[in-house]
């Protein structure tokens, strides 16, 4: 690993010297939030019906994460602590505008596409939470690291479940037909119930990859059969 | 050893058995469905008995696969779905659960109940499904349905229902194509039947005149009855085993005889469908359909004779039986007279099978030798909420009590600024100097006062310096971005307007004066009221773009479309907006039958010149013969009605005015075109 020396970087005013990328890797696998911390499941699940929505979408929390987290943590010395959560709540709320318009000003399409749920960006519990759990105690340095990372984590978990969710539904990826003009979609893909069944699959898949390894030594699957045998 | 061999069996109770195994009662109940599944034959053809042998074998296998041929369940199916070693212990837990329903032969493909399941979501299914969502279906059914609740006993849904919902809610267009009865059936599998694994239906199955409505749907559709005696002996379209009510009936009175099934669902259930529509029809005979028809029509006896009194998902008591089928039977009629979709049986079910622990839980008999409080209602409210003990007196204030006098007491009074307990500021939860000071043990008396005066002013300063530094940010991004947006928009509204006057290259937007003249303007922002004239590069006139709007199936859409006044047709529509539902609704958009309906829709004025000659009118798949009527498509009713309608409104006004002043837009010199 060539990050290494990128590592060090980290400023130390919480006297804590995690290695930045440790702080980044941190949000995309081991701390999820998708698929480990389970954060922010309105839009999972009701906009990663395509590659395209589950893309914008990640992306626009992204930047809104990466630009709260950044002015929460420079403004940590001046918030008073009993309206710490108004305040955070009034920069998102502020950034999520500033987004909202961006994208309508990029395409009409996709900000129809995207709907209400660009608005309830403010909401979602990962910003906020990031804020108050790291950001507001945190250099600005370690709370960009930190939003970068869960940002990307939140991307990629979005892009899993909306590339699934769109190639069953419809055959396609990013609007493109990959399965051919025969393959007969499954409606429920594209709808809420397909977003439960394509995230629970991959929740599934990561419990199961993320065993712990007294776990995988212990041989779960025999012990629990041995169980069956005794009861 | 000869003295251990007479033992002494410890077990639970029940000690005494009715002689009545799963084994037993699944075969009857196969029996029982038996003549209504040889009736679906002769009445659909091979088709049906395609369809209901494949959905027998894909329970059955998916069964197979799980369970295993020992009869213990299948040990990766534990590992994936379990998922952490402690699931398999913790008490009351799905993993405990498994556990039990592991326990060799407790859950064997030998009970039959799988069988069953097989054939129930056989019976459910169009009699031409493509044969690949049949096994689909059947694995959901098994799989999600069944087996990851724990199996047979622990599902809390009919798994047949499970099934037949997933692959209503994926194909939803093949879900509701219905084959005529009787049509060429014994000529061959039909042409749907046979689809290649994930390939769509051939398209043209449902324009051949095969298909047919099924009576609910032709009555909420088309206000259209269907007989008495083609209702109960099953001539109709419909699902593979649902048509014949006599022979479910039948089936289940053999089953009640025998007393494998509680009359007491199925009667509930009928009962309460026969009285409201009954009462509803008596008032208002027009609006509500009659008892008999309620009865007859769709999957109500399948449902309510083999569907409900599943023993698993029905409550365990008489009296929660009956509230079982009471709430049913309303869900079904709510459903069927005032929801959007024709059937509601299966949610009706679904949703019933989702109270069962509750209803279990409210209606308990009193456990012998206690009093019999489960008939007052002080007990039944117990029941339903358990722990938040509404009426019991006792148990009100020990909930609340302890909670109460714990917060009250741990509020200080000194310490406590803007309802933040002195306690929580102590807590070094940010970074922030004041909140440390105030923290601070010690610190008592006028120093405190006079710090909490100033952290509360500072408090007030800091949120109003932030909010005015958002707001500023926000004006600055909604001036930097409005004309952009604005831009973007008349751009996209430019987009539509060309593709729906093809062979244009400009359009220009269009008012109307208060003189009734039309007249250009420039840089118009989005209205309805705007008239976009499309011209191609001679300049001359293509057509006009208009928009119209309406009540889809979902929410309002928003379409454009293209008139060509010289010949008095609609050239081409494009939706706007809408939330019609993907799969069906949303078609409309690009279905290439239901596209080509436009191009040539006549939209003549007559003699007089101030009507259409011929409103537009919309018409079932395949069924167009005149200019003026707008082709359906198969499963998207409501919404091609919808459309057709909001055309027909926005022809009738606007076309005889634009008819009248075409001459306002022919001429293009001296007027920049928007490109």
């Amino acid at each position: 690993m060539s990050m290494g020396a990128a590592g060090t970087q980290t400023a130390a005013t919480d006297g804590s010297a995690v290695p930045a990328t440790d702080e980044f890797l941190k949000g995309v696998w081991k701390q999820n939030p998708v698929f480990v911390q389970v954060l922010g499941m309105c839009p999972v699940l009701a906009v990663s019906n395509t590659a395209t929505n589950a893309l914008a979408m990640g992306s626009a929390t992204m930047a809104v994460l990466v630009l709260s987290n950044l002015a929460v943590s420079c403004l940590r010395q001046v918030i008073p602590p009993q309206v710490r959560i108004v305040t955070y709540i009034l920069i998102i709320a502020t950034l999520v505008t500033i987004v909202d318009h961006l994208i309508q000003a990029w395409s009409v399409e996709l900000h129809r596409a995207l709907g209400a749920f660009i608005s309830l960006i403010v909401v979602n519990c990962l910003i906020l939470g990031r804020a108050e759990a790291l950001a507001a105690h945190s250099s600005p340095l370690r709370a960009l690291w930190d939003a970068l990372g869960m940002g990307t984590g939140f991307l990629l978990a979005l892009f899993c479940l909306g590339a699934v969710r769109e190639l069953i539904g419809s055959g396609s990826l990013f609007g493109v037909s990959v399965l051919g003009p025969q393959y007969q979609g499954w409606v429920v893909m594209m709808l809420p119930p397909g977003g439960f069944f394509v995230l629970a699959g991959w929740l599934m898949l990561f419990s199961w990859v993320g065993r712990p390894a007294h776990a995988v030594a212990a041989g779960l699957p025999d012990r629990a059969s041995e169980l069956g045998r005794k009861a | 050893m000869s003295g251990l061999t007479h033992t002494l069996l410890i077990r639970s109770s029940p000690h005494i058995h009715s002689g009545a195994s799963v084994d037993r009662i699944m075969r009857h109940v196969v029996f029982a469905l038996l003549p209504a599944c040889g009736f679906a034959v002769w009445n659909f053809g091979w088709s049906a008995l395609a369809t209901l042998l494949t959905a027998c074998l894909a329970c059955g296998l998916t069964e197979r696969w799980l369970v295993g041929s020992k009869g213990t369940f299948r040990r990766t199916g534990v590992s994936v779905l379990g998922s952490g070693d402690s699931s398999a212990a913790r008490p009351g837990s799905l993993g405990q659960r498994w556990q039990t329903s592991r326990d060799p032969g407790d859950s064997r493909l030998g009970d039959g109940s799988v069988w069953v399941t097989g054939l129930l979501y056989g019976m459910t299914l169009p009699p031409a499904l493509p044969l690949w969502m049949v096994v689909i279906g059947g694995v959901v059914a098994v799989l999600v349905g069944k087996w990851l609740f724990g199996g047979l006993g622990s599902n809390p849904f009919n798994p047949a229902l499970v099934g037949r919902a997933f692959l209503q809610a994926a194909f939803p267009a093949a879900m509701t194509t219905w084959p005529a009865p009787s049509h060429g059936r014994l000529d061959g599998l039909s042409a749907t039947t046979l689809t290649w694994p994930f390939g769509a239906p051939p398209a043209g199955s449902a324009a051949d005149g095969m298909t047919a409505a099924t009576p609910l749907a032709s009555y909420q559709f088309d206000a259209l009855s269907t007989g008495t005696w083609e209702l109960y002996f099953g001539m109709t379209g419909g699902s593979t085993g649902e048509t014949s009510a006599a022979l479910l009936l039948l089936g289940g009175i053999y089953l009640a005889v025998r007393r494998m099934l509680d009359w007491r669902i199925p009667v509930a259930i009928l009962g309460t469908v026969a009285v409201l529509s009954g009462s509803l029809h008596a008032i208002e005979p027009e609006r509500f359909p009659d008892a008999f028809f309620m009865l007859g029509a769709g999957g109500l006896m399948l449902g309510a004779i083999f569907m409900a009194t599943d023993m698993v998902t029905s409550p365990i008591t008489h009296a929660g039986r009956v509230i079982f089928g009471i709430l049913i039977g309303s869900l079904v009629f709510v459903i069927r007279v005032w929801g959007g979709m024709p059937e509601g049986v299966m949610y009706a079910i679904l949703l019933g099978n989702a109270t069962v622990p509750l209803i279990d839980r409210a209606i308990q008999p009193a456990v012998y030798g206690t009093r019999d409080r489960s008939r007052s209602i002080t007990g039944f409210y117990r029941r339903l909420f358990g722990g938040l003990s509404i009426g019991s007196r006792r148990g009100a204030i020990g909930s609340v009590g302890p909670v109460g006098t714990r917060a009250v007491g741990s509020r200080p009074a000194p310490g406590d600024i803007g309802g933040v307990s002195e306690a929580a500021v102590a807590k070094p939860v940010t970074g922030n100097v004041a909140a440390r000071k105030w923290g601070e043990p010690g610190s008592r008396g006028s120093v405190e006062q006079e710090a909490v005066g100033r952290g509360i002013g500072r408090m007030y300063a800091v949120v109003l310096g932030i909010g005015m530094i958002c707001g500023v940010g926000i004006v600055a991004a909604d001036y930097w971005t409005a004309p952009i947006i604005a831009r973007q928009r008349a751009a996209y509204r430019l987009r539509a307007v060309l593709e729906v006057l093809p062979g244009a290259v400009r359009a220009i937007p269009f008012v109307e004066t208060a003189g009734g003249k039309f007249q250009s303007v420039e840089g118009v922002e989005v209205a309805s009221e705007v008239v976009f004239a499309g011209y191609d590069e001679r300049g001359d006139l293509v057509g006009l773009a208009l928009e119209a709007e309406g009540q889809g199936y979902q929410d309002r859409i928003r379409l454009m479309f293209g008139y060509a006044p010289d010949r008095a047709v609609i050239l081409a529509m494009k939706v706007l907006a809408s939330r019609e539902t993907p799969g069906l609704g949303d078609r409309i958009e690009s279905d290439p039958g239901f596209l080509a309906n436009f191009g040539d829709l006549d939209v003549r004025l007559d003699d007089s010149g101030v009507n259409v000659a011929n409103p537009i009118e919309w018409v079932a798949a395949g069924q167009r013969v005149n200019r003026w009527e707008l082709d359906g498509i198969t499963g998207a009713t409501v919404t091609c009605r919808a459309v057709a309608e909001m055309l027909r409104d926005a022809t009738a006004v606007w076309v005889p005015k634009l008819a009248a002043r075409r001459q306002d837009f022919e001429r293009t010199d001296g007027i920049s075109g928007r490109e």
